[in-house]
């Protein structure tokens, strides 16, 4: 508008631009200036410019309209990995209430960085293809559905990462599960096929059925990058697959110090009750009809909620140290020297496979050269970044920058204009003083 | 390219920065002298550290805890054995001098009070422990070999393995002459009637202890391996029979009967039986048999049976313990994969086996016999002397008496001599076993010890590695800080000159 006479708004243009800047760190930014013409006369310039702010391809500022951001914490049913913090945020857009999808390729900058740290699960996530679905009665009463979900990323007891309720996404319409079940079915061969049930809350609409069915579903989004999601699954994983090895040795036939058969040893909390999670009413069911065998595991099976976090000693151990076992149940006759049992515990230090294909042992190698390994990988990225901003911002300075010799160099040949120009007056004067005065007439 | 102001303002910023980082990265270092501080500075060091430390935790498990505990248990043994084996060459002196045929009644005294104790001491050393752990009773170290207090309640099941030389021969006397108590007696000892002590020889099997349940017959049964390799069991019939009934019976056993006397703990064979059994395990070397008894009530210092048979402690009838007998290896990991076995086990056919207090307690016996049988003689003879029995019929029914008591002192005699002589022998046996243990545990501990040094060697290499690996020499750290602070120091001079003089000075 103030254009609109015909002058520059240098300052609020250099203010404006300087915002972009900082806005361009964070974002990726496109903006876009455009005259406004008179639509009778489209050579007639207005002197008027529309401008547009697009951050990551959606209008952010369109002249005299912009649209907001907010921030929206998760709420208990939208975690994606079990040992996420409660209430993450996301950003939602206002006006739409569509989420920005911060993890997206075409997303760049520090915010996506950011994100990126929080969410990065170096995509492995939990995903499939909806193959079926099932009326199912709701515990709480009503039919909803149940959706099979085949060919599943994720086949790993150990790596099981998602909450026991949540949403699960197919084609990008979100759906809320109560719970669900792992499917583990062994033919005759031996071969293992794995599906899984997620039981909604809700029925799913028809629509949506022949819209959907064998599209892939996933629960939460695959990030490829190995942020700190991916360091608590890899803890997860080590500490489900060791905690199961330990307690299943004892489990066996390990006896305490009176001989008395022994409970686990590396147990589940229940932070909400401040209790132990009873280990032997969460177990899988098994039933073999014709050769195959199907494993079913619960969303509430024992080791699904047993995280890095939650995981403790048992406290009937701790209280009591002649609780721990020691012994199998035919070698304890022998005395209480007898260690057959912590033989075999030993095992699981350096000859059983628990993580990764390596013994325990290596767990801390394994996750020190990734986290080493990446460090260094990110060091050296930014050091190249870093290089090429400071030969760009340094080629700007190079433009844009004020220099004293410049200047004092401009004063110098301005003040030479001048005295010239003083000169010329006073030599003028000297003219017409000559003429005017001095020529008698 | 125009150069502006902020540019060497920008450029002296990065420089002073970048040299600062360098000062302080060695700084660190000079602090730490490690190589890394981190382990995305260096990852290759950073693993390698963590596996060189992994290994060294292992060596120092090894090195400084499995081997000093492993050395100490040896050695607690070997001191344990050494004493029994001085116990044993004890005994085998008193063997020695109970063979001797010229004992005053003094050396009988002495002889029994000596054969006593050293069987208490012999015992007490089996009890031997390291820190509270019983160093003799493979994996039961939280009990005791002995009873260390007399149990009435104890009540086992056990059954004991024999061999032929299981079966030895015993001679017992009938008729242990009694004291006349009136002069009546005295005087007309056919009266009494003075039976004559006769000798009866009989084949015994000597079982792990006496006092045993006799209400409980026990069962024996021999085996053997045909040529076929088809093992032949066979149960023979034993009749209990209190040892107040047979010293009754005048010691008498059918040619085809098995007397079990559970009051001494044996098992009598009848002629016919222990012929056949002789002959059968001279034929098959396998020959072999076992005997299951019961045995209720425990006295101080007997062995505990689980520590040396298969055995049921049946104290608690409803929840009866069933205890196998088997090889109780104690070992210590005392390097990688290398385990070395710390413990010795008493067994019935090796170390402090039961056979060597049942022959004591029978030595106990026999000198307690010699010195009753010495001590009639002497009443005897004492009394002849005494004036009331001055008269001659007196003197004459002492003479018989006299006749009598000196045929059960030579018995007595005889049988002590005899026994002590035979001790010698089975001593020098119980020697050599222990001899064996010793022998063992000392080629242990050298085992041992060599491992130890390997561990030493061990430790300090790997401790070096790591130095090498994750440490830098000061000198090195000195002299790269020293370059990186003329670094910095001179970058911060050129930065105080720059933009220093502008043109404007020269207007």
């Amino acid at each position: 508008m103030i254009e609109q006479k015909g002058g520059k708004a240098n300052e609020l243009r250099d203010e404006r631009s300087l915002l972009i800047d900082d806005l361009s760190k964070l974002v990726p930014v496109e903006v876009r200036e455009e005259d406004v013409v008179n639509t009778n006369f489209p050579d007639w310039k207005t002197g008027m410019t529309t401008y547009v702010v697009k951050i990551n391809g959606q209008t952010l500022v369109n002249s005299y309209e912009y649209n907001e951001l907010e921030c929206i914490p998760r709420e208990q049913d939208q975690k994606v990995n079990i040992s996420d913090a409660d209430g993450l945020y996301d950003l939602y857009w206002k006006n739409t209430s569509m989420k920005i999808e911060t993890s997206a390729d075409t997303m760049s900058g520090e915010m996506k960085a950011l994100f990126n740290l929080r969410d990065g699960n170096n995509n492995n996530n939990f995903s499939g293809e909806f193959s079926d679905i099932n009326d199912y009665m709701r515990v709480g009463g009503g039919i909803s559905s149940q959706i099979t979900i085949s060919d599943p990323s994720i086949t790993n007891l150990s790596q099981v990462t998602m909450p026991s309720y949540g949403t699960i996404t197919i084609k990008n319409v979100d759906f809320k599960y109560d719970s669900y079940q792992m499917i583990e079915q062994i033919d005759a061969v031996g071969k293992k096929t794995y599906s899984y049930q997620f039981n909604l809350s809700e029925k799913m609409e028809v629509g949506n059925v022949s819209r959907l069915m064998n599209q892939k579903a996933s629960v939460g989004d695959g990030v490829d990058f190995m942020g700190i999601p991916y360091y608590q699954t890899q803890m997860n994983e080590f500490i489900r697959s060791f905690s199961k090895s330990y307690n299943d040795l004892i489990l066996k036939d390990g006896v305490d110090l009176s001989g008395q058969q022994t409970g686990v040893f590396f147990v589940t909390d229940d932070q909400a009750n401040g209790v132990e999670y009873d280990y032997n009413s969460k177990q899988y069911s098994e039933v073999t009809v014709a050769g195959t065998t199907t494993r079913t595991y619960k969303s509430d099976y024992y080791y699904f909620h047993m995280t890095s976090q939650n995981v403790s000693v048992a406290d009937e151990v701790v209280r009591d140290p002649k609780k721990l076992a020691t012994s199998t149940k035919e070698e304890f006759i022998n005395g209480v020297s007898s260690s057959d049992l912590l033989n075999k515990l030993a095992t699981t230090k350096d000859k059983m496979t628990v993580f990764r294909g390596g013994v325990a042992e290596d767990f801390l190698q394994c996750l020190l050269s990734d986290v080493a390994v990446d460090t260094q990988k990110v060091g050296i990225f930014e050091d190249n970044y870093k290089n090429l901003s400071s030969a760009i911002t340094n080629q700007r300075m190079s433009i844009s920058g004020v220099d004293n010799d410049d200047e004092a160099l401009m004063l110098v040949k301005y003040q030479n204009a001048y005295n010239l120009s003083s000169k010329l007056v006073s030599i003028l004067s000297e003219m017409y003083d000559r003429l005017i005065l001095q020529t008698g007439v | 390219m125009r150069v502006t102001n902020n540019m060497i303002t920008e450029h002296s910023k990065n420089n002073i920065n970048g040299t600062k980082q360098l000062v302080d990265k060695y700084n660190t270092q000079m602090t730490d002298q490690k190589k890394i501080n981190k382990p995305s500075d260096d990852p290759v060091v950073a693993i390698r550290s963590l596996r060189l430390r992994n290994t060294l935790a292992e060596v120092n498990q090894y090195y400084e805890k499995n081997i000093p505990d492993a050395e100490s248990w040896l050695d607690v043994t070997e001191t344990a054995l050494t004493n029994m084996s001085k116990i044993v060459k004890d005994i085998y002196t008193q063997c020695v001098n109970g063979s001797n045929d010229t004992l005053t009644a003094d050396d009988r005294n002495i002889l029994l009070k000596n054969v006593t104790a050293l069987k208490t001491q012999l015992y007490a050393e089996g009890n031997a422990d390291y820190t509270g752990r019983t160093i003799f009773t493979g994996f039961k170290t939280n009990s005791p070999l002995t009873f260390e207090q007399a149990d009435a309640n104890a009540n086992y099941s056990l059954k004991q393995d024999l061999d032929i030389n299981g079966i030895t021969q015993k001679k017992y006397f009938t008729d242990i002459l009694q004291l006349p108590t009136n002069d009546t007696q005295v005087k007309d000892p056919i009266l009494v009637p003075i039976n004559e002590m006769e000798e009866v020889s009989h084949d015994r099997i000597r079982l792990a202890y006496e006092e045993l349940d006799g209400a409980v017959a026990p069962t024996l049964t021999t085996q053997y391996q045909d040529s076929t390799g088809i093992t032949i069991t066979t149960p023979v019939t034993v009749t209990p029979k209190s040892y107040a009934d047979w010293y009754a019976a005048g010691f008498a056993v059918a040619p085809d009967q098995v007397l079990y006397i559970p009051e001494t703990g044996e098992l009598i064979l009848g002629n016919d039986v222990a012929q056949s059994m002789k002959t059968d395990a001279k034929v098959n070397p396998s020959w072999s048999m076992n005997v299951e008894y019961n045995k209720k009530g425990f006295q101080k210092g007997e062995v505990v049976p689980e520590m040396y048979f298969n055995c049921t402690n049946i104290t608690d009838p409803v929840h009866p313990v069933e205890f196998k007998k088997s090889n109780q290896d104690i070992e210590y990991l005392i390097s990688e994969n290398q385990t070395l076995k710390v413990n010795t086990q008493a067994s019935d056919d090796g170390l402090l086996s039961t056979a060597i207090g049942r022959e004591m307690d029978e030595m106990t016996e026999a000198v307690t016999a010699a010195i009753n049988a010495n001590e009639k003689v002497d009443k005897i003879k004492g009394m002849m002397l005494q004036a009331r029995y001055a008269d001659k019929e007196f003197q004459e029914g002492l003479k018989l008496w006299l006749e009598a008591a000196n045929k059960e002192k030579t018995y007595a005699d005889d049988t002590l001599q005899k026994l002590f002589g035979s001790g010698q022998t089975s001593f020098q046996s119980y020697q050599k076993a222990i001899d064996l243990e010793t022998t063992d545990v000392g080629s242990r501990d050298n085992r041992l010890k060599l491992t130890k040094t390997r561990m030493q060697t061990q430790q300090s290499t790997i401790n070096k590695l790591i130095s090498d690996n994750e440490n830098r020499n000061q000198s090195d750290i000195l002299i790269d800080y020293k370059a990186a602070y003329t670094a910095y120091e001179s970058a911060l001079t050129a930065a105080s000159k720059a933009n220093d003089m502008t043109l404007l000075d020269y207007l």
